[in-house]
């Protein structure tokens, strides 16, 4: 007899996408938009933090974009989603605080 | 298939699953080489300039070339589930041809940094050799990638009908790739120096 909680729930039939041809389009120019955005940003006579943030920032939204939409995650069960999402949090979070020890270390800090 | 189970715990196709734990622990290695960047640079006194010693135009050309290759999987996925068989390889085709562009670019890059008047090498110093270790460990996924999407257009065209849940997991993979390139991008060619 076949344990109802391990039991293949999928929401979809395999290889299902949710989005339409034209709404994969739109996500592809958005991706170059944010890509060109980028490159723009490199070239814009801002101070180096706001360089740095604003960058970071389109890129963990074209990351995210890219996570959800082109690889479904979305669409995944809860716990597949944390476990995914776990790990790359924590090396973003891992390597805020690195970063950071490494200047204060340069600088001669405590 | 399957029906559904009021207090079942939802579960992705086996294929599906397989690859999301594989590419958790992939991720897990980019992750590390992208954390020894960010640690080594932020401890570094002196770091070069990326925009001086690399294209930032070659890159995002590169970079445009696997954002549309991620379009044109997705594509051949949907004509895949449309039951559509000569989309579906038409639009793979396409994946692989990006893909090769992917990697031709990126050789030219390295033969151009190899080849400069003031040559850059893996031995060059630690950002050289960063950037080769990063680029070149992404780029063997790209490959990787490509003979995978090469071995499912040969299955594909074999058939008589789309098989769509293998390619949807063939699909993760290159998506996947995609997505590393993003933080690549972000943190070797446009992460300004101090």
């Amino acid at each position: 007899m076949n344990n109802p909680r391990i039991t293949a729930r999928p929401r979809q039939p395999p290889g299902a996408s949710p989005w339409s041809s034209i709404a994969l389009g739109f996500l592809f120019l958005a991706l170059v938009a944010l890509t060109l955005g980028e490159v723009g940003l490199t070239t814009v006579a801002a101070s180096h933090q706001v360089r740095v943030t604003g960058l970071a920032g389109l890129g963990m939204v074209k990351g995210a974009l890219i996570l959800w939409f082109f690889m479904h995650l979305g669409q995944q069960p809860r716990w597949l989603r944390r476990a995914v999402i776990l790990p790359l949090l924590l090396t973003a979070v891992f390597l805020v605080v690195l970063m950071l020890d490494g200047v204060v270390r340069l600088r001669g800090g405590p | 298939m399957t029906g559904p189970a009021r207090s079942g715990v939802a579960l992705p196709s086996p294929g599906v699953f397989g690859m999301w734990i594989f590419l958790v622990t992939d991720a897990a290695g980019f992750g590390g080489l992208l954390l020894a960047d960010g640690v080594l640079r932020a401890r570094a006194s002196v770091w070069p300039d990326p925009h001086q010693r690399f294209s930032l135009g070659v890159a995002a050309v590169l970079t445009f070339a696997l954002l549309f290759s991620s379009l044109t999987i997705s594509l051949a996925v949907d004509a895949a589930r449309r039951r559509r068989g000569g989309a579906t390889l038409f639009w793979l085709a396409v994946t692989v041809s990006a893909g090769l562009f992917f990697v031709g670019g990126q050789i030219a890059e390295y033969q151009h940094l190899l080849s400069a008047q003031v040559p850059v090498r893996l031995t060059t110093d630690v950002a050289a050799s960063l950037f080769f270790v990063i680029t070149g460990f992404h780029g063997v996924h790209v490959l990787a990638g490509v003979v995978y999407l090469s071995a499912v257009f040969v299955a594909e065209a074999r058939k008589k009908t789309p098989s769509p849940g293998r390619l949807a997991v063939a699909a993760l993979f290159w998506h996947f790739v995609d997505f590393v390139w993003v933080a690549i991008f972000f943190a070797v060619y446009l992460l300004p120096t101090n």
